[in-house]
């Protein structure tokens, strides 16, 4: 086999290789180690670490033609590895951006100075579908919005980190971070040598007293996390999440409301709840308010939550602000609430409502990347540059009766990484989700889910389009490099 | 503890404890078989018996009505039947559910070993199997079950979760015992000049042969079989032995004075330890007793 070796980085950012063909500074020990180690052995792990996931159940559920399968997370053991000088900037930038974001929600939903002063324009707001109008004025608990939130950044050719999506409402993969760590350690303990990381384990207590931070009754209060159920694609991560966080995983059946207060079921009686990280959809979440066929809900959920008896959290009706159109806004909302320029750039975002705007679009379509503003995991988009003459034609077919739907960015060119698949090593393109939390204040997790485009030349990095997963390295200060 | 997670707790552990001894006495069949003919008439009646007791009256019926039946109809029915609610692979499928509805409240060598044997076996095709790996894969079951057993007394913290699993296995071999001695019940009485090879085929089915064999000299006597089911105390198998367990989990659960939960199950088993108790072992009506009993344990639920 071919040992792990430069190669032609082309015109991509590499995390590991410099354009001369050089191992940067700080993978030179990772790349030393892996290197030590022959066919058979990598070979021997790499099957050791799948079947691992495989057989703890670290599973997400893929439906497709109505039947459901459970499959695991392909999973590379190259490491991404972060500098702290580069963490430093990640970490403020996200911090920064939860700011902007919640101080936005909060006065979406309060007093809408952003719209009185024309630096949104109101229908990018209002015919938004996540924008719930009946929440102006909700009593959100520490007028906070986001408890958990999944950033998703990539690096361009020249290696700078861009926000690439928010995601506000219910981002999942959280317990992948941890899995891949656990399971890295677990089966590749000689790659950690001579390097000092964070610790990821020890955010898992504030993670549990942020979320208590929403309660009002103080001692004894009682959080669960909702979930749809084990027939949900993320159930692993609800299971992580509630175990961890001493939690009780619950679904709609098990809660009810009585007199505008929450309580669960329990083989002794009824018990109030003061706290619900819900991981289901605001549509479903109360038939009486939102969607009446939910199954998945609790009746009368909507009603105690205003009458201040119980936190739901993430709050309802931040899709508004993750939303892909809105996207483009985000310096503009940074600006406007924390009089600071934006840390982390976002990627440049083409709206199609213009004519102008439009037609230069779709005279470049082949060039380009088109998203669905509604739609997220990779499914209805057009990748410009990869794609074939009949896509191209059903997707400019699509933005001429729809723009609204539609926006366009440029082709990023994407990093990459080095990524040992099918007994060879070969490089992928990459992408990082950083999760932050925030209560009375906002901590970002260390790292984060770097999710990785296994197929030889895709772009694609979701897990439901054969999309894997890496542990996440952030350098402590004072690393050698 | 939430209504849906004990409920959850007690089928898994019924499952779990279910295809242990379905397992146990499809390997106990396997190896009778191997001596005598299919066609031989004390065969037929242990092939009808495994499916009555481990399955329903209404299929062994059902199989013997259309002819001899065959270690391959019972092995294929009792181990891999879609439609058979208590094939073995349906009761590993069904507590393995029941698991992960409840990861949070297993520990996590619980889970695994109830997840990698369902994935070991979730694929498998009866059709592929040889006697030898037939007998591998009972052995399998056998231990996957007592393994979870194993890390369930070992390494569980002795809280609710604990005793509703301990609740749900209780009463399923308690059933289980009793379905045993029903089904030979009946056969003894339609052949009583048989009655002693029954009454060694069902010590073998419910493990119990050698705990007998040691308290009683050898002497397979139909009433100390019966006594030694029903009613001996060291034996974990037998009806009171199971009986009492539960009732020592649930008093942990609840205290001694119980609450509204349990209630409707401390009553039930109390009357079944009552009408176990007054059995006489030489009463030749055994069947139609046991038959009364029986629909006491069918709704039993936490």
């Amino acid at each position: 086999m071919e040992q792990l070796k430069p190669y032609q980085t082309e015109t991509y950012f590499d995390e590991m290789f410099t354009s001369e063909g050089k191992v940067k500074p700080h993978y030179r020990t990772l790349h030393d180690t892996i290197r030590s180690f022959d066919r058979e052995e990598l070979k021997l792990k790499h099957e050791q670490a799948q079947a691992s996931f495989l057989r703890q159940g670290i599973t997400f559920t893929l439906y497709q033609d109505n039947l459901s399968t459970e499959r695991t997370m392909p999973f590379d053991f190259i490491p991404i590895i972060i500098s702290s000088e580069d963490w430093v900037e990640i970490e403020q930038g996200i911090e920064q951006r939860i700011k902007g974001l919640n101080a936005f929600l909060e006065d979406i939903y309060g007093e809408e100075r952003i719209l009185k002063e024309g630096i949104i324009p109101e229908y990018l707001i209002k015919e938004n579908p996540y924008y719930i109008e009946h929440l102006k004025g909700f009593p959100f608990p520490l007028t906070n919005h986001i408890f958990l939130a999944g950033i998703d950044l990539i690096r361009d050719d020249r290696g700078e980190y861009r926000v690439l999506e928010d995601n506000l409402r219910n981002p999942s993969g959280l317990s992948y971070m941890y899995q891949n760590r656990f399971v890295m350690r677990h089966v590749y303990p000689e790659f950690f040598k001579e390097h000092t990381l964070y610790k990821i384990e020890q955010q898992l207590d504030p993670l549990r007293q942020t979320l208590m931070d929403y309660s009002s009754r103080k001692k004894s209060a009682v959080a669960v996390l909702l979930t749809p159920g084990v027939f949900n694609s993320a159930y692993y991560d609800h299971v992580f999440l509630a175990q961890q966080m001493g939690i009780q995983l619950v679904e709609g059946s098990d809660l009810v409301v009585k007199g505008e207060s929450v309580y669960m079921r329990t083989i002794h009686g009824l018990r109030q709840v003061d706290v619900i990280y819900r991981r289901i959809d605001d549509d479903y979440l109360d038939p009486e308010q939102f969607r009446s066929d939910s199954l998945l809900g609790v009746k009368g959920l909507y009603r105690a939550a205003s009458a201040g008896n119980v936190a739901i959290v993430n709050a309802m009706g931040n899709g508004v602000a993750d939303d892909k159109a809105l996207y483009a806004f985000v310096p503009d909302i940074i600006r406007y609430y924390l009089n600071e320029e934006p840390i982390l750039k976002n990627v440049d975002t083409y709206s199609l409502r213009k004519p102008s705007m439009r037609k230069w679009v779709l005279e470049r379509l082949d060039q380009l990347v088109i998203k669905n503003v509604g739609s997220s995991g990779g499914y209805d988009m057009l990748i410009g540059p990869h794609s074939t003459r009949e896509k191209l034609n059903l997707f400019r077919e699509k933005i001429i009766e729809n723009p609204k739907q539609y926006i366009a960015q440029p082709t990023i060119k994407l990093s990459r990484a080095p990524a040992f698949q099918d007994n060879q090593f070969y490089p992928c393109h990459v992408d990082l989700r950083v999760y932050a939390m925030s209560g009375k204040k906002v901590r970002v997790i260390p790292g984060g889910l770097s999710r990785v485009a296994l197929k030889k030349g895709s772009l694609v990095v979701n897990s439901s389009q054969g999309g894997g997963g890496k542990d996440t390295w952030v350098l402590k200060k004072g690393e050698r490099v | 503890m939430l209504i849906r997670v004990a409920d959850a707790l007690y089928w898994m552990s019924r499952n779990l404890e279910r295809s242990e001894k379905t397992a146990s006495l499809l390997s106990v069949q396997v190896l009778q078989v191997l001596e005598s003919q299919e066609e031989d008439l004390l065969v037929q009646e242990e092939l009808y018996t495994a499916v009555n007791v481990a399955a329903s009256k209404e299929e062994a019926d059902r199989l013997k009505a259309k002819g001899t039946i065959t270690l391959h109809q019972v092995l294929s029915y009792l181990l891999f039947a879609k439609e058979n609610p208590n094939s073995v692979m349906n009761c590993v499928r069904v507590a393995r559910e029941n698991a992960r509805s409840v990861r949070d409240h297993i520990n996590d060598d619980l889970w695994q070993i109830i997840n990698v044997f369902f994935l070991d076996v979730e694929f498998a095709k009866f059709d592929d199997y040889s006697d030898y790996q037939m007998q591998r894969l009972l052995q399998r079951v056998k231990m996957t079950s007592l393994s979870a057993q194993g890390v369930i007394e070992s390494t569980t913290m002795r809280g609710m979760p604990y005793q509703i699993m301990k609740i749900g296995k209780w009463m399923e071999r308690a059933e289980y015992t009793q379905r045993m001695l029903q089904a030979i019940s009946e056969k003894v009485e339609e052949d009583s000049n048989s009655s002693r090879y029954f009454m060694r085929l069902a010590l073998q089915m419910i493990n119990g042969s050698e705990a007998f064999l040691q308290l009683r000299n050898a002497s397979i006597e139909p009433s100390y079989v019966l006594h030694f089911m029903i009613a001996e105390p060291n034996f974990p198998g037998s009806i009171q032995y199971c009986l009492k367990r539960a009732t020592d989990a649930i008093v942990k659960l609840e205290g001694e004075r119980g609450s509204s939960y349990t209630q409707l199950l401390v009553q039930e088993i109390n009357i079944i330890i009552e009408r176990v108790m007054q059995l006489s072992f030489e009463d030749v009506d055994l069947d139609q007793a046991f038959h009364d009993i029986q629909p006491y344990y069918t709704p039993l639920k936490v």
